[in-house]
């Protein structure tokens, strides 16, 4: 390792880099059905909601009574529109709507997830 | 622990710090939470190679807390501890093998991080789809764990102790 001007890769390198290329390439055909998606579920903390996607909705989420999240439905797609966190990453995100497409706050424990028909368990 | 160890591990804790407050200075996050180059694993990394796995275990414990109080949030602690945890366990293993290099050891490492924090974080929210970050995190493992396996080396080489 030492007293050479760089480090050379190994062949254990390229398998572990061309292991994670075909893992990553296998979970992405898997995890991502490119459909629209039906509805949202808006998990809080431990919390589920769940709308339906094709009515236009503004949805504030409230935490300890502090408006901390808002969430919009528009045009069949999801969104946050604002959100309190630091790092405003949700914020960013552009909107979502095809199946298992997902936005996240962390800082918030707000997730923002965008599932089909048969996604859905619970009476809401 | 003699003074010159600690004294030596009390600098690469003060290192690893200043490079956790540099990394919170430059964002460099893409498109998912948690993407970050990791360059505290370059210390990690240099305690690996030069001292052992008891110590290197107990210098991440050290420094995850520590970071978590002065920078991303005691709530973040657990993510990173999990990591950390993973992180080294993983590169304690790998070195062993002369298959891979400084920098698969580094690349494995900065992985196993991102599916270490991953997992706790399913556990604590209750919620399988963070898994869905899982093929960002680990291709941002793989490139970051070249960036910092590189560096580590290079430091490694020029700072014979």
């Amino acid at each position: 390792m030492k007293g050479e001007f760089a480090p050379h890769l190994k062949k254990g390198d390229f398998v572990i880099i061309i292991g994670v290329l075909v893992l990553v390439f296998v979970l992405l055909c898997f995890l991502y059905n490119k459909e629209n998606g039906a509805y949202v579920c808006i998990h809080v903390d431990k919390t589920k909601m769940i709308y339906p996607l094709d009515e236009d909705r503004k949805i504030p989420i409230s935490i300890q009574e502090k408006t901390t999240n808002v969430i919009v439905i528009k045009d069949k797609m999801a969104f946050m529109e604002t959100a309190d966190c630091p790092d405003q990453i949700c914020v960013k995100h552009r909107p979502i709507q095809k199946d298992n497409e997902m936005i996240t706050c962390l800082p918030n424990k707000v997730f923002v997830e965008i599932i089909s028909k048969d996604g859905i368990d619970v009476d809401n | 622990m003699n003074t010159g160890k600690i004294a030596k591990t009390g600098m690469l804790l003060a290192i690893s710090l200043v490079l956790s407050y540099l990394e919170m200075l430059l964002p460099v996050t893409i498109a998912v939470p948690g993407v970050k180059i990791g360059l505290g694993n370059i210390i990690t990394m240099f305690l690996l190679y030069r001292t052992d796995l008891k110590s290197t275990f107990m210098f991440v414990c050290v420094r995850v807390v520590l970071a978590g109080i002065l920078f991303s949030g005691i709530s973040g602690i657990i993510y990173s501890l999990a990591g950390g945890m993973a992180c080294v366990l993983v590169m304690s293993v790998l070195k062993r093998f002369s298959f891979f290099s400084v920098l698969g050891v580094s690349m494995a490492g900065a992985i196993a991080h991102n599916v270490g924090q991953i997992v706790v974080a399913v556990i604590v929210m209750e919620n399988i789809h963070i898994a869905y970050y899982l093929p960002v995190l680990c291709i941002s493992g793989v490139i970051s764990g070249l960036l910092v396996g590189y560096l580590a080396f290079v430091i490694m080489k020029r700072y014979r102790d």
